[in-house]
């Protein structure tokens, strides 16, 4: 009955964000994929917000969650099936493209045994699963201390208590029933790399979409560069083997290539600013704020406003360059 | 000229830290630089421009000086983006190769190209056993499984004694697991006493007890300790409880046997002889039980609580 409850749990956390990221119109797996996810991330984060500044307990803050979340997965489920019947989201089968993406399952393969290579490391740099036993246990978000349990004599600041990453985990385990150790040892961890894979494919098809595998080789690189460089501290990717389960994990892997990957999409082949701008703007607020519930405000909003900063000053750059030059060439 | 070789000591320092995927970093900018078409010119700026903000020496030096601790430049790096750029150079490097319609050219490209990611790195199929002081055992799986005997042999000791929380005294790293395993252990102190202390508001008397405790158990699992023998370090452990006030304890974790200390290279000669549980139990406390590597004592109501 476990195994059951547990595979029913997996089916709908991994089918979900792709169901919601139909909000946003894609028309591709992998957009549609993250869109979704960081909808979810993003709408948790100012329904946590709300709990903060309300003083709600654990418990009102999981009624507001699965309200929230059983909205966006109808809306949809909606979307997608109405999208279907105006022939939006067409299945054609192309062989050539199958056998394309068929390389990539090796790929994904070796960077999950790269995980499960790995002891899972109990050791939690953000507290991350003794906060989700607290909050659990107590029923209050940030009234106790996560290792000590003991009832904290000063309030933590709003700003502290922006960081919502354990309430979102702990809304999980009792949206679903299974265990903690299942959820952030062995769920997360595939959960977040193949979030993390979606990523870096729309950063390689951005790049290579006139080659004919280059997204494929893109894609076998990270999956080397994830494997190859343990402990390699420039390598931020491979805290994705050890830390799935951390914010700074899903930050350095997702949010912030993510974020990277919508500044790439504001310059067209020219270097002027494409009309992907509007349509990315909405995903951009939505990646600033899965940033604070996964790292709160210092590393998560400040991180990504900095990349949003040097990436937005780069870009200045590039188009008063190329503009420029193609005034002198005129 | 000072601060300049300061920095470069400090750049120094960063390169030669745990890895070389800086140096992939800077050699993918240059592959950027020359293979790049109108769409990457974004990227190679963008790169460029974040290296000279946050990672030449000269950024590494007003960084690190600006906030107070060094880890802080830590997260910093993560802007640079470096896999996506070793990503991108690598992929254009093939993909130039293979235009050329050569196979055994390619074949060398990709060979040397992933000798090079395993050199600048260490794969994680080779990643080293973890050898934490605190851990008997040699994996971290190994270590874990032993703290959960602990940890169930206390669950029933609470059941049978009708508890339904425990204050808990242990090695650090058992400790720190203790609160992932159950809510109803609630440990003297966590990570460590800095972590547990930090955002309570501790008043300076609780902060004393907190601090004299956790200075016992570092002195006790240290090897070669500040104490003459361990002898002495175990019936300063068993006494520490009594002398604070305003910390509860009621479980106490110590490690078990010479063959423990043996291990981790402790020399005092009265090992053979050390006899932690006539220590204890001569001090009011009931042995809970014990497993393989631990003993668990119970601090009994009495004198001292």
């Amino acid at each position: 009955m476990e195994f059951v409850q547990n595979v029913i749990a997996i089916l709908i956390l991994f089918i979900a964000p792709f169901l919601v990221g139909n909000l946003f119109l894609k028309k591709t797996i992998s957009g549609t994929y993250i869109s979704g996810v960081l909808l979810m991330l993003g709408l948790f984060e100012l329904v946590s917000v709300k709990a903060v500044r309300g003083k709600w307990n654990f418990i009102e803050l999981y009624h507001a969650f699965l309200i929230t979340e059983v909205l966006l997965f109808l809306a949809g489920t909606a979307c997608f099936f109405v999208r279907r019947a105006k022939g939006q989201w067409r299945l054609q089968v192309d062989f050539r493209r199958i056998k394309k993406y068929l390389w990539l399952v090796p790929a994904f393969c070796l960077a999950l045994a790269g995980i499960f290579a790995c002891q899972p490391k109990l050791e939690s740099w953000y507290l991350v699963p003794e906060t989700v036993t607290t909050i659990l246990d107590t029923n209050s978000l940030h009234g106790y201390h996560p290792l000590t349990g003991q009832p904290l004599a000063v309030e933590k600041s709003f700003r502290d208590s922006l960081y919502n990453l354990p309430a979102f985990y702990a809304c999980l385990l009792r949206c679903f029933g299974i265990g903690q150790e299942m959820l952030l040892f062995r769920v997360i961890p595939v959960f977040v790399l193949l979030v993390s894979f979606f990523v870096f494919y729309q950063i390689g098809v951005y790049f290579f979409s006139t080659s004919a595998v280059g997204e494929v080789i893109f894609l076998w690189v990270y999956a080397l560069v994830l494997v190859c460089g343990e402990n390699a501290y420039m390598n931020e990717a491979y805290q994705l083997l050890h830390y799935a389960y951390e914010g700074r994990a899903v930050l350095s892997s997702v949010l912030l290539p993510y974020c990277f990957y919508l500044l790439l999409s504001f310059f067209d082949e020219k270097g002027k600013i494409t009309r992907k701008f509007q349509a990315s703007f909405a995903e951009l607020v939505l990646v600033l704020l899965s940033g604070v519930l996964v790292m709160g405000i210092d590393y998560g909003l400040g991180l990504s406003g900095m990349m949003l900063l040097t990436g937005g000053t780069a870009g200045a750059g590039v188009l008063l360059w190329s503009r420029r030059k193609a005034g002198k060439r005129a | 000229m000072t601060e300049i070789k300061e920095s470069m000591e400090l750049l120094y320092y960063f390169m030669t830290l745990e890895d070389k995927y800086w140096g992939l970093f800077l050699v993918a900018l240059v592959v950027l630089l020359f293979l790049a078409c109108r769409k990457r010119y974004f990227l190679a700026s963008y790169g460029m421009l974040a290296y000279a903000l946050l990672l030449c020496p000269a950024a590494v030096l007003c960084i690190t000086r600006a906030f107070p601790y060094l880890e802080s430049y830590y997260p910093i790096r993560w802007l640079c983006q470096t896999p996506v750029y070793i990503c991108i150079a690598m992929t254009l490097v093939i993909e130039n190769v293979k235009k050329e319609q050569d196979n055994k050219h390619l074949a060398g490209a990709c060979l040397l190209l992933v000798l090079m990611l395993c050199l600048a790195g260490s794969p994680v199929f080779l990643q080293k056993v973890s050898d934490t002081a605190e851990q008997s055992a040699g994996s971290e799986e190994e270590a874990y499984s032993s703290f959960v005997e602990v940890y169930e042999l206390l669950l029933q000791d609470m059941e049978k004694r009708g508890m339904e929380r425990a204050f808990i005294w242990g090695p650090t790293k058992w400790m720190q697991h203790a609160r992932v395993y159950s809510a109803q252990f609630y440990p003297v102190y966590g990570k460590d006493m800095w972590d547990a202390a930090a955002g309570q508001g501790l008043n300076a008397s609780y902060s004393n007890d907190l601090k004299r405790l956790y200075e016992f158990y570092s002195m006790y699992e240290a090897v070669d300790g500040a104490l003459e023998n361990k002898e002495q370090q175990v019936e300063v452990l068993a006494d520490a409880p009594n002398t604070v006030s305003e910390i509860e304890c009621d479980y106490v974790v110590v490690y078990k046997g010479a063959a423990h200390w043996k291990s981790r290279g402790e020399k005092a000669e009265s090992l053979e002889a050390l006899d932690v549980e006539g220590i204890f139990k001569s001090r009011n406390y009931e042995l809970a039980g014990m497993t393989e590597d631990y003993y668990v004592f119970y601090r009994q109501a009495g004198e001292g609580r």
